[in-house]
């Protein structure tokens, strides 16, 4: 064997604390230890210690959350041709106008609704359509609120209230990207901190502040993102900041970490007739 | 099936972690190449049938941190502080501490960390176990799973290359 008279590198150390180092190799560390006046107690003692701190640092839950948003992400950006066009948008609604935003009322369930689709072929992505999730976007118009449904036609300074209705219990952003590459966040407004809490139970529930178009081209999509578990504002962000860079952003799904549900509605801006923004 | 990410990281994240913060001495960017380690273990999951999760993910991580100091043109003996990096290596040098091993290690930094780096990412990776981490010529052999005279013959590469570059 190599003579080696240093110190015991500290990749040795983390071998020995893991337990994964071969009997031999392990005897050999603990001679070398004990020549440098080190007990292996200690290093393991130590080495512990820096584990508790970089788990409360950064706790197991959002970290593996977030590697597996990572994860999806760079799976996504190598395959996107295979997701085109598969993403299923989940809100066909078309509710008589004019209602106040307070008294919307469901409209019956579609006879798909309810099902729960797969993304491509990820199976880390997961989106809902039905009346499970919804989100809905208004417009003020001059005789009341109108619903858009997906597709609608919109236009700069239309002004809109979002919504959203959750049957389940979760977590949940509501956001959207724009033509631009934008990504806006409209529940919870504050982005860095955790996602809002969903109203269970299917009500609508507006969102606190409306929210007018600008000028960016082509679209605005607007994605909420559910999950049964609290989750960072910054993991669907992060997705959407991602999607919203791809020239596919207008029709793929988010990338989000297995668990993780989705429902989006688009407006389309392409035919859009400028209006003056007050 | 793919790999359980939260019970990997809470038994190797932390030492995932402390190795990257050695290597990139930035703590957002230490986390960043740490969540990439894991990324990276994801998309070749196959591996951890072969070998222990521990040394793998330290290889990982020495690469993806490696490449992240090459992408970010930064080079240690540039940056404040890195003379003790640059000492270490020379100290660790099979030739010892003196002025021709501590040119050959700042060389090797260079030539480690430049962005014309012609080395390939594992020769790069052993050779920062040997010269960086002090590991023996057999333990870098062993923690990569390849023969000792292998190793070698890498690292010896790397000398020459070094002397040739340097019309030494």
């Amino acid at each position: 064997m190599q003579q080696n008279n240093r110190n015991v590198p500290d990749w040795l150390l983390e071998r020995l604390a893991l337990g994964e180092l071969d009997a031999e190799t392990a005897a050999d560390v603990r001679r070398r230890l004990a020549a440098e006046g080190r007990s292996p107690d200690d290093i393991a003692a130590a080495v512990a210690a820096s584990n508790r701190e970089i788990l409360a640092e950064l706790p197991a839950t959002q970290a593996a959350a977030e590697i597996r948003q990572r994860a999806a992400r760079a799976a996504a950006a190598e395959q996107p041709a295979r997701r085109r066009g598969i993403f299923l948008m989940g809100v066909p609604l078309a509710l008589a106008g004019g209602l106040a935003l307070t008294q919307l009322m469901w409209r019956p369930a579609h006879p798909d609704e309810g099902a729960v689709s797969r993304v491509g072929e990820n199976p880390e992505i997961i989106t809902v359509k039905g009346a499970d999730l919804k989100v809905y976007v208004y417009r003020r118009g001059a005789t009341g609120p109108e619903l858009l449904s997906d597709g609608a036609r919109a236009t700069r300074g239309d002004l809109l209230q979002l919504a959203y209705a959750s049957k389940n219990a979760g977590y949940g952003v509501l956001l959207s990207i724009d033509g631009a590459g934008k990504v806006t966040l409209h529940l919870p407004e504050a982005e860095g901190g955790r996602a809002a809490p969903l109203r269970e139970g299917g009500a609508t529930v507006r969102v606190p502040s409306a929210y007018q178009l600008d000028d960016a081209p082509a679209f605005e999509r607007f994605f909420l993102v559910r999950s049964t578990q609290p989750f960072s504002v910054t993991t669907a962000t992060e997705a959407a900041r991602s999607l919203a860079a791809q020239p596919s952003a207008r029709r793929q799904a988010l990338a989000l970490p297995p668990g993780f549900e989705q429902i989006s509605l688009s407006l389309d801006k392409t035919h859009a007739a400028k209006k003056e923004l007050p | 099936m793919g790999i359980d990410v939260e019970s990997h990281y809470l038994r190797y994240g932390p030492m995932v972690l402390r190795r990257c913060r050695t290597l990139l001495r930035d703590p957002a960017k230490a986390e960043d190449a740490m969540q990439d380690v894991f990324v990276s273990l994801i998309r070749s999951e196959d591996r951890l049938r072969d070998e222990a999760p521990g040394a793998l993910l330290l290889r990982i991580a020495t690469n993806v941190c490696l490449n992240k100091m090459r992408g970010a043109r930064r080079r240690p003996e540039d940056a404040p502080g890195d003379d003790d990096l640059a000492l270490r290596i020379a100290q660790a040098d099979d030739g010892g501490g003196d002025a021709e091993s501590r040119t050959l290690a700042r060389s090797v930094l260079g030539k480690l960390f430049g962005n014309n780096d012609p080395l390939a990412a594992s020769t790069r990776s052993l050779a920062f176990m040997h010269l960086v981490d002090g590991m023996t010529l057999e333990e870098v052999a062993r923690e990569s799973r390849l023969s000792v005279s292998g190793v070698r013959k890498r690292l010896r590469g790397l000398k020459g290359r070094l002397a040739e570059l340097e019309g030494v």
